[in-house]
């Protein structure tokens, strides 16, 4: 097996099944005859800037009309045209988790596509392909890297075949991939003719036939395509007449040359709620707008800008109440002032915050030490990619954990959450707020690039719970009631018991304050007092132990699965690998290995007693992450004493899959394949490496 | 009735005696002594911003005083309005998040040459641009002052300081011709010696709406003063009345600060345009794309999928 291609077939060895549920389903003497109904893993791929997303928004939307649950996840380059891009779509009848790598379809209208992931397709599964692109050796690919040109290559000679498409194609069949060569440029031809119009003009059109060859395998009915592409290309009604022709074409085409002999079929349910259909970005970005940030600073960086563009898009929105478009989007000259705008935003009143990644968090860690210091409730959305310095701009990373906690010289009061999925995401951008107004510190709301490009029909979010909290903000009157006004200023650095001083705004009479980034008195004015200074470290600090008082243990974190006695090991995670965990944890419990989950949300003030209290009397610990050095795993063990047991990491920049997770704790807990011999026991790190 | 010479110089010395600074109601005498050394010029620059505000018909709660690092930076701490010392070279941006999420504040930053030009020199140029209601008031002295003397980015070419021993070997910037070129809509310059004309300089900028550049050359005896032997403060004052030269229609490429003894101070207001103003700007395009949504929504079978979009794009 060559590097870096662990796969179904050119593995070997044990995989899993594709669909556990449907398992028992299989008639042995008849494989060829078992049907899977709404249980899909789709894949589409293709050169970036050639229709690859609106492609697969397509064929989601599709799916998401009939009624289906779709989960899909984009894969891209640094890149605006050229490098391959592709997206993964899961289809189900059931609300989903994360994606599979494995494919039971994969659509194509280039080479690269099928080199890339024809190794990830299932036997029984299929391959939609162009196949004019037959012949195209694998040295004519010139956007594949050099190492997956070797590897490649190598398999193929032990596979004892030439470089070429088909000779890869031909290697797959005898795995039992279904090849479905699409003639994409003759169905061209018959819509120029039929439509009489140029082929140059209809040369997109190809991704809606690729899509509807898809779906006419599928079974699933052509009107599903006819009302996404209606969604889609919504208002222009030439374009949606050419591409519904496109689709009608591709099913006819499907149907004289294929028949209906594909295993897997859709089929349109009905769905009891209403549901969105959105990114992770866009998740965020709604929680900001049912927070009432009315101030959003920006500079663009991946993954981070998506959720920036969608508020550009929705900052005219009327408010419920009758209000104008109360957010500002600002974009700044660079990270620098972004935290800072945003920081002098909140001083003002405005619920403040900005949107960012790494590189651009680095800039932004000077700000942060002022809203400590002075303590401004501000909020720091931060899309964690692959690092250190550019890194991997639009790959997945859960690397800058210990950053935030620490980031900023010396010490100073900060809430660091972590989301695990698009429910958590938009429920915790509101939390953010609430917090930083009601702690008067900045907030941290870690998320990644995995998340940020997930997209998922969901249940509308329940906006009637969400209530915002202010903290102890003062009017005139409150000031007048309560007395604080000494010589027309109030002590904006007030002791109190709880740490938290009471705050105005700028322009409110009998209410001037002082802030400087300095250390300062009650007063907010330079101070180098020793005994002042101690008074307000221990004050600001403070702040952090009536946080982790007031935050409701469920908000700290999550508990899945079985009680600690009855669990074969504890998982520990955090943030986006949720979903591949959940649903391998299925697969293991199924299996006879029943397992507990703890998800830690509240990362900082740390939840130790509660996590020390879950993982107790553990038979092993599982540390689940996106990083190298198992960040959390370290945090744990600083703040609770207790050592993880095993690390399942990843960081070759791509989110965990479900199988892999699902592979990875099995070795944990068993061994396996490579551990220095069969039965060696387990290995401490387990290093997953899926990605293309 | 006559007045005898004796009544007029007893009133004089009346004024003198008492024990009220002309501008204790906004100085805040419980922060003296004040950390500025003897001869230094940001005082006057204080006292004419004060004097402006007096004078302003801005209610007093409006205004606000943002500063960075750096002996000028200091200024926020010794008015009594709501006023914050933020960090090096930041004055502009946490100015701008004042600025645009309350518009009813008249918001002024008070900074040095080097906090403004070089460490933050990113955020003026753009704030310019972007003309955000912002009156910059930069106290330029030609040094870093309170970490010792070393140069700067106002710094002119063979000066002095405790880093350029033996001359600076780079040039230093064109304030004015810089404020211009980045878009301020009012650009003054005076020095600490013109008390009245900066004082209405200042007054002008509260007026404007946009960003609006006042420098203020001042003399720093101890760290700038010295090594270029320009003598006392009182001695600096005097080479500014000898060397300066009002012309508000000068060419703004012409004005750079030489050491060269025979070269002029140029000083005046230079540049007063009108500019919309960043919010301005901001709510016409606002307003503009609520039109064009409201227009969509009214033709009918669209607006339930546009809110649908609105709220994350339905499926």
């Amino acid at each position: 097996m060559p590097i870096g291609m662990p796969t179904g077939w050119a593995k070997g060895g044990r995989t899993i099944p594709m669909e556990q549920e449907h398992k028992q389903e299989q008639a042995p003497e008849q494989p060829k005859a078992e049907r899977r109904i709404n249980r899909l893993s789709w894949l589409i791929g293709g050169a970036q800037g050639s229709g690859v997303d609106s492609a697969a928004n397509v064929f989601a939307r599709a799916c998401a009309h009939g009624g289906l649950y779709v989960l899909g996840q984009r894969e891209y380059y640094s890149n605006i045209m050229g490098e391959h891009s592709y997206y993964q779509v899961r289809v189900s009848d059931k609300p989903l988790k994360a994606i599979r790598h494995r494919a039971d379809l994969l659509v194509s209208f280039d080479a690269e596509t099928v080199f890339v992931h024809a190794p990830d397709v299932v036997p029984g599964g299929g391959i939609v392909y162009d196949p004019k692109l037959e012949r195209t050796p694998l040295e004519r690919v010139p956007t594949l890297s050099a190492r997956f040109r070797d590897d490649m290559q190598r398999f193929l000679e032990q596979q004892g075949v030439g470089t070429t498409l088909k000779d890869l194609l031909s290697v797959v069949e005898k795995e039992g991939v279904g090849l479905y060569p699409i003639p994409y440029d003759e169905l061209l031809q018959r819509l120029a003719e039929e439509l009489q119009q140029p082929l140059s003009k209809l040369k997109r059109a190809v991704n809606t036939l690729a899509v509807a060859a898809s779906t006419a395998l599928l079974g699933y009915g052509v009107e599903w395509v006819r009302k996404a592409l209606e969604e889609v290309f919504h208002g222009k009604a030439k374009v949606i007449e050419a591409n519904v022709r496109a689709a009608e074409l591709a099913y006819e085409y499907v149907a004289q040359t294929f028949g209906d002999g594909f295993r897997v079929r859709l089929e349109p349910v009905e769905a009891k709620e209403a549901r969105l259909f959105l990114t992770g970005t866009q998740a965020v970005a709604l929680g900001k707008i049912l927070a009432g940030c009315s101030v959003q600073t920006y500079y663009p960086i991946s993954p981070a800008t998506d959720e920036s563009v969608y508020l550009e898009s929705h900052q005219m929105l009327r408010h419920t109440d009758g209000g104008e478009g109360a957010l500002l989007v600002l974009q700044t000259e660079d990270e620098i002032a972004a935290i800072d705008v945003a920081i002098g935003a909140a001083i003002a009143g405005a619920r403040a915050a900005t949107s960012t990644s790494g590189p651009g968090f680095s800039l932004m860690v000077e700000g942060l030490g002022f809203a400590m210091i002075n303590e401004v409730p501000v909020v720091i959305t931060l899309y964690q990619r692959g690092s250190p310095s550019t890194g991997m701009p639009t790959r997945t990373e859960q690397g800058d954990l210990r950053f935030v906690l620490h980031a900023g010289h010396g010490e100073g009061p900060r809430i660091v959450l972590a989301s695990g999925d698009l429910e958590e995401a938009f429920y915790d951008e509101v939390r953010a707020f609430n917090w930083a107004e009601k702690y008067q510190l900045p907030v941290i709301h870690l998320l990644d690039k995995a998340l940020a490009s997930t997209s998922e029909t969901r249940p509308l979010y329940d906006t009637k719970g969400i209530k915002i909290e202010r903290g102890k903000l003062l009017a005139e009157d409150d000031l007048r009631e309560l007395n604080l006004s000494e010589g027309g200023a109030i002590r904006r650095f007030l002791l109190t018991d709880d740490g938290i001083s009471p705050r105005t705004l700028p322009g409110t009479e009998g209410g001037i304050f002082w802030l400087t980034s300095d250390e300062h008195d009650e007063w907010g004015h330079i101070t180098e007092d020793p005994v002042v200074r101690d008074r307000m470290m221990e004050k600001r600090m403070r702040k952090l132990e009536t946080a982790a008082r007031e935050i409701p243990r469920e908000e700290k974190l999550n508990v899945f699965g079985h009680p600690t006695e009855e669990a074969e090991a504890v998982v520990i995670s955090w943030g986006s690998p949720k979903g591949a965990i959940l649903e391998a944890m299925e697969l293991l419990g199924a299996e006879g290995f029943p397992l507990k989950f703890v998800q830690v949300r509240l990362l900082w003030p740390f939840p130790a007693p509660e996590v020390a209290e879950e993982l107790e009397g553990a038979k092993r610990v599982i540390a689940v992450e996106n990083n190298f050095s198992g960040q959390l795993a370290a945090l744990v063990r600083e703040q609770t004493g207790v050592a993880a047991d095993h690390l399942l990491v990843k960081y070759n920049g791509r989110p965990m899959t479900v199988e892999e997770v699902y592979e990875g704790l099995r070795r944990c807990l068993l061994g396996g394949e490579g551990d220095e011999g069969e039965g060696a026991g387990a290995p401490r790190k387990v290093v997953l490496t899926h990605g293309r | 009735m006559a007045v005898s010479v004796r009544q007029v110089e007893d009133e004089a010395l009346h004024v003198i005696k008492t024990d009220r600074h002309p501008e204790d109601e906004i100085l805040r005498k419980d922060r003296l002594p004040h950390i500025w050394c003897p001869g230094c010029g940001i005082g006057v620059a204080v006292t004419a911003y004060i004097e402006a505000l007096k004078r302003s018909d801005i209610p007093r709660e409006q205004h606000v005083v943002v500063s960075g690092i750096g002996c000028t930076g200091r200024v926020a701490g010794y008015v009594n309005l709501d006023s914050y010392h933020t960090t090096h070279g930041r004055a502009i941006p946490f100015a701008t998040g004042l600025a645009i999420a309350n518009p009813e504040l008249e918001v002024t930053v008070f900074s040095g040459d080097g906090d403004l030009f070089a460490i933050g020199g990113n955020h003026i140029i753009h704030a310019a641009r972007r003309n955000v209601d912002l009156n910059v008031i930069c106290v330029n002295n030609f040094n870093y002052g309170m970490t010792g003397g070393q140069f700067g980015p106002t710094t002119p070419e063979e000066a002095k300081t405790t880093t350029t021993p033996y001359g600076n070997v780079e040039d230093g910037f064109n304030l004015p011709y810089l404020a211009a070129a980045s878009g301020a809509v009012y650009v003054a310059r005076w020095t600490s010696l013109h008390f009245r004309p900066l004082r209405d300089a200042i007054l002008r900028a509260f007026q404007k709406r946009g960003l609006t550049f006042i420098e203020v050359v001042s003399p720093c005896p101890t760290s700038f003063g010295r090594p270029n032997e320009l003598g006392e403060g009182l001695d600096e004052m005097e080479w500014y009345r000898l060397s300066c030269v009002i012309d508000h229609d000068a060419d703004l490429r012409e004005i750079g600060l030489s050491m060269r003894k025979d070269s002029h101070i140029v000083v005046g207001n230079f540049v007063d345009v009108e500019r919309p103003e960043f919010l301005e700007r901001y709510e016409r395009v606002i307003q503009r794309a609520q039109g064009q949504r409201s227009a969509a929504q009214e033709v009918g079978p669209e607006s339930k999928r546009d809110q649908a979009q609105a709220q994350g794009g339905a499926a």
